[in-house]
């Protein structure tokens, strides 16, 4: 397949999922709609490069997470101290406790602040989990060991429940 | 609705959410990639047109002033330096093509690294080349004063070396932030290994 057809099978097939992790990366809706295409035209360009490597999925979310990296060290350098670890942040109270954690659009709006306070890593490892991917897939895309990144998302899943049920009680 | 979201329930959530994708045609994002390439042949030829104007300023001074020929020739080699390290090392590097030849925490790792570097380095390629231009302004400047007067030179130069100094102290603070985030991969992929 050539530059143009795999771009365009990445497109039909991670299209969602790209648009979830420059969510994930950016949370203004236009600086996040130039993420997008950003990634998008990484995404194709990079293509110019494929020779099977590596599976088309771990290219395609190193490309994306490589890109929305870059875009998060030009926009938002001075800020990067207020970024917090997964393990930090298993530590920290959680201060967003209005309204339920059931409540679908509000679950997703804190998931979503949740995600965009944490560090780049540890975003990537959490924003893996949370489309479905294994220790092993992770690790490719990330560069971390499995056992590192079965450490995180034991950790990811202990915050998840934690955070999601405590405020789900707090809306009863 | 069960008033709880175990981790499993918010990866469906994720999962399911509303999304709007970016669509563009391969005509749109072939368009894109020319525009793109533009962008940076227009900010290279940006800071060729700076170059140009600055070497004209100087230029003109040296050929009007013979006396502060030295002076002025350093402080316009030290700005063709400066430049030229801006534009092979300058801040606004494009994203490479290869950015899945490596993982991501390879990637960020260098990203990082470059930016340190260049906030480290600021005292080679920022500072450093202007000060033979100017210490030669002001040695000339003294040649041609009387020597009771020297005094008078002094506030310029302190207020010469706080702002260097000023400049310098930023850019160091800057880089030991990228160097803590550095350590912090490191330590992963220390781990990872």
């Amino acid at each position: 397949m050539g530059q143009d057809e795999l771009y365009q099978e990445a497109a039909a097939t991670y299209g969602a999922a790209l648009d979830r992790l420059a969510r994930a990366y950016e949370a203004d809706p236009d600086k996040r709609r130039d993420l997008g295409q950003e990634i998008h035209l990484a995404l194709w360009r990079s293509f110019a490069g494929w020779n099977g490597q590596c599976s088309l999925r771990t290219w395609i979310y190193r490309v994306a997470h490589n890109a929305a990296t870059s875009h998060v060290i030009r926009q938002r350098r001075a800020k990067a101290h207020n970024l917090v670890s997964l393990e930090e942040l298993e530590h920290l109270p959680d201060r967003s406790v209005d309204g339920s954690a059931a409540d679908t659009r509000h679950a997703l709006e804190r998931l979503l602040g949740l995600i965009q306070s944490l560090k780049t890593l540890d975003r990537q490892v959490i924003l893996s989990y949370l489309e479905g991917m294994d220790a092993a897939s992770i690790g490719e895309i990330t560069g971390l060991s499995q056992g590192n990144v079965a450490t995180k998302i034991h950790r990811i899943k202990n915050i998840l429940t934690r955070r999601f049920q405590e405020g789900g009680r707090h809306g009863e | 609705m069960e008033n709880e979201l175990p981790p499993e329930k918010l990866k469906n959530l994720w999962q399911n959410q509303s999304v709007e994708p970016v669509q563009m045609s391969l005509e749109e994002i072939r368009r894109r990639a020319e525009r793109f390439q533009r962008k940076i042949r227009y900010r290279n030829l940006r800071e060729d047109l700076a170059s140009v104007l600055v070497f004209a300023f100087f230029g003109y001074f040296i050929w009007r002033f013979p006396q502060w020929r030295v002076a002025h020739g350093l402080i316009l080699a030290g700005t063709a330096y400066m430049l030229y390290q801006l534009h092979t090392k300058g801040a606004a590097k494009t994203v490479p093509e290869s950015l899945a030849l490596g993982t991501c925490l390879e990637f960020h790792r260098q990203e990082l690294e470059r930016q340190r570097d260049l906030l480290r380095n600021v005292w080679k390629w920022y500072l450093l080349p202007f000060v033979p231009g100017l210490l030669a302004v002001v040695a000339v400047t003294l040649l041609h004063v009387p020597a009771e007067k020297w005094i008078r030179a002094l506030p310029i130069i302190l207020l010469w070396a706080a702002f260097f100094c000023g400049v310098w102290k930023l850019n160091q603070r800057g880089a030991n932030k990228l160097q803590g985030q550095i350590d912090e991969l490191d330590s992963w992929n220390r781990e990872s290994l």
